[in-house]
């Protein structure tokens, strides 16, 4: 008898603990919370203008399957001093709960680059936002961007974070997750932020005006901690990337004598040293490669579509050395390699440390003659 | 202690439960400015060899076919050591109870009142003590190996890359946090006043159940450490728990998110190790009172104490409490036990 008591009460436990602890106590049910996939961010008099792409399935009272079409995709606009007010401004135009956990991007209008980049991110550093939300910089408002119709179809989330990843994949654009974002500026370093732009088609009739727009990444904002901001080409963006041990891919169009080839780069490796030489750090880099053809003039040689490829890599790496000697800012992590490798320098640099990166030197070998025709 | 033959546990049953003690810990630490690295890492490495030498005592002492080494000291009137060993094991219950409640609390919010989620845990690892030390290793091992898929399927599907760089050499602006992180770790080593209790339920191996589970704490914790240096870094400041905080960098098609997962194991993890804690506890009281529920009660207590006044594991004052008890309850008794043995063994040969 004692035993089946034991049992009953056992039973009891295990199923007040599954109701009380995790599913039918006060929670929000989905139907009454707002999920959120991507957020703009416009300057408005005296804080923010705030769209919110939203799912909007529905209060499921009519039953029946969900349609999880693009139409049930609509962008709400929420006014308010700080993004916490926009959300709770949003919570009572909906009467729901607003929920970031599905957000798959954040988009910032370049009206507000100058803008410490640390004020919007304190808002989404919590752990209900996924790290790995991409954040973007966009040209004009950012609810034109969040809510255009694109080709008939509307800029979800998902279409325009595969927009960025797409870049990233070409070599264009660097990772703009929130955690890397974190990270650089903890350590005091700069980086690339992809700015989307809206564009109209080309030969399009003007009455299309409201679908023949395309999104893409022509373009980044270099961002560092303490407010510098750099715009920055594609090539910059590329050579950056190189230099940073940050694309294991990337296309290239290069130039043989007055005609074009293409090539794809694939297996990018980055071997890093620094060492201190008259008081200055050098960076060594070597990036090694595979170069695939993807087409070329007739009659060109193995060995010169190579060297145009190693020429072309040296040229982007050179490129962004420019830059990020113009901004003053520690863009190739040069700090940390100090401190990993030069770790007396680096300590008696102190506070100098950046100063010290930014000025580096940057000796730069590449070897991409694991071709493949 | 009525120990027969069907009231032992096995080596790697023992190493288990000091693991899901230790894995608990690792859990609900939390704590400002925290700051994952090589400091942090080789602070593990030296703690672990220090245990290494403090387990000495006890192992040896089990070694040697001692069973209890309160009753090997003090005979019947080792009450008061076992009061000592009881108190330590109730705060310490208490606190993981707290301290978990308080991750709930911060991560899932809403979802249930902070004294209920107490009160429940309490009562589940009450129940689960109730089915003595061979249910507990056995309920310990599906738990570990629970945990185990877990951070295995969290590590596999983590979305971060690996950034060597933030493996940095040690410098001398790093050697507070070095000092810090190698008292926090030998202060959570409570596993040695476990052992000391526990090792009496040892079937045998007591030197297999000791260096098999810092061997596997090395394993787990260094690969923890390493994962949240490569891969999350600073971030991991933000997010608070650090095993939480891998897997919220961790999604695939199949599952998006770890959160309710996280906590079902945490949850079950806590029972356990709040329930083996009970056991430990009411070994103190004599038999025919209900120990348990006496003890459950106190660790209810405790974790109240702990909830409203705020305190974390790495509060100073905690700090103490918790090496003293580990360098008293676990090396200075069980070596004293050890060299009364050897005496009386002696005496005897003569």
């Amino acid at each position: 008898m004692q035993r089946y008591i034991k049992r009953l009460v056992l039973i009891i436990s295990a199923v007040a603990a599954s109701v009380l602890l995790s599913a039918c106590g006060p929670i929000t049910e989905v139907q009454r919370r707002v999920v959120v996939h991507a957020v703009g961010i416009d300057e408005h008099p005296g804080g923010y203008e705030v769209s919110y792409q939203i799912f909007s399935g529905g209060d499921g009272s009519s039953g029946g399957p969900v349609d999880a079409s693009e139409s049930t995709v609509v962008t709400l606009l929420a006014q308010g001093r700080s993004l916490y007010e926009t959300e709770e401004s949003l919570r009572l135009q909906t009467g729901k709960e607003v929920f970031l956990g599905d957000t798959e991007l954040i988009v910032i209008s370049e009206d507000l680059k100058d803008e410490p980049l640390d004020s919007f991110l304190e808002y989404f550093r919590r752990s209900d936002v996924y790290l790995g939300t991409n954040v973007v910089y966009c040209r004009g408002k950012a609810k034109d961007t969040i809510g255009a119709k694109l080709n008939q179809n509307s800029a979800t989330a998902i279409l325009l974070r595969g927009v960025i990843e797409s870049a990233a994949e070409a070599g264009r654009a660097c990772s703009s997750r929130i955690i890397a974002i974190s990270n650089a500026l903890e350590a005091d370093e700069a980086i690339a932020l992809p700015i989307l732009t809206l564009e109209k088609e080309d030969g399009e009739d003007e009455d299309q005006s409201l679908t023949d727009l395309t999104v893409g990444v022509f373009g980044s904002l270099l961002v560092s901690g303490d407010g510098k901001r750099v715009e920055l080409d594609e090539n910059e963006v590329m050579g950056i990337r190189l230099l940073r041990a940050d694309a294991a891919e990337m296309s290239l169009e290069i130039g043989i004598g007055e005609k074009t080839a293409g090539v794809r780069l694939e297996e990018l490796r980055l071997a890093r040293r620094v060492e201190i030489r008259g008081g200055r750090p050098v960076l060594k880099l070597t990036i090694g490669g595979q170069c695939s053809v993807m087409y070329r003039p007739p009659e060109t040689e193995e060995g010169e579509i190579i060297e145009a490829a190693e020429r072309q890599v040296l040229a982007l790496c050179e490129s962004a050395y420019r830059a990020a000697r113009d901004s003053g800012e520690d863009v190739f992590s040069v700090g940390r390699m100090l401190r990993k490798y030069e770790p007396e320098f680096a300590e008696a640099a102190g506070k100098g440390l950046k100063e010290a990166a930014n000025g580096a030197e940057i000796e730069v070998l590449c070897d991409l003659s694991k071709y493949s025709p | 202690m009525s120990g027969g033959q069907k009231r032992r546990i096995s080596a790697p049953q023992l190493m288990t439960l000091f693991l899901l003690a230790r894995i608990m810990h690792a859990m609900i630490f939390r704590e400002s400015g925290f700051r994952s690295g090589t400091p942090m890492m080789l602070a593990l490495i030296c703690s672990t060899a220090v245990e290494a030498v403090l387990a000495i005592p006890a192992v040896m002492y089990f070694s040697c076919g001692g069973s209890d080494p309160a009753a090997e000291l003090f005979g019947r009137g080792a009450v008061w050591l076992r009061a000592a060993y009881s108190l330590y094991f109730t705060v310490i219950c208490g606190a993981t109870v707290a301290l978990f409640t308080g991750f709930l609390e911060s991560e899932f919010p809403d979802i249930t009142r902070p004294l209920t989620a107490m009160a429940l845990i309490l009562l589940a690892a009450y129940i689960s003590a109730g089915g003595g030390i061979e249910g507990l290793a056995r309920a310990g091992t599906v738990v570990f190996w629970l945990f185990a898929v877990l951070f295995a399927a969290m590590a596999w599907v983590n979305e971060g890359g690996f950034d060597w760089l933030n493996v940095t050499p040690m410098t001398r602006g790093d050697l507070p946090d070095f000092v810090r992180y190698f008292a926090e770790d030998i202060s959570s080593s409570w596993w040695l006043p476990m052992f000391c209790v526990l090792g009496a339920y040892l079937r045998n191996g007591g030197a297999r159940a000791a260096y098999g589970y810092l061997a596997l704490k090395l394993i787990t914790v260094g690969t923890l450490i390493l994962l949240v240096t490569l891969v999350l870094w600073r971030y991991v400041d933000v997010l608070g728990y650090p095993i939480f905080a891998l897997g919220a960098y961790a999604r695939n098609d199949f599952i998006q998110r770890f959160d309710a997962i996280n906590m079902f194991v945490w949850t079950v993890n806590c029972v356990a190790a709040a329930g083996v804690y009970i056991f430990i506890s009411a070994r103190a009281l004599p038999e025919k009172t209900s120990g348990r529920a006496v003890m459950a009660l106190a660790a209810g207590v405790c974790a109240l104490i702990v909830y409203r006044s705020g305190l974390e594991f790495d509060n100073a004052g905690f700090l103490v409490f918790k090496a003293a008890g580990v360098l008293l309850l676990g090396t200075v008794v069980p070596l004293a036990a050890l060299i009364v043995k050897k005496r009386s063994e002696r005496c005897k040969g003569i």
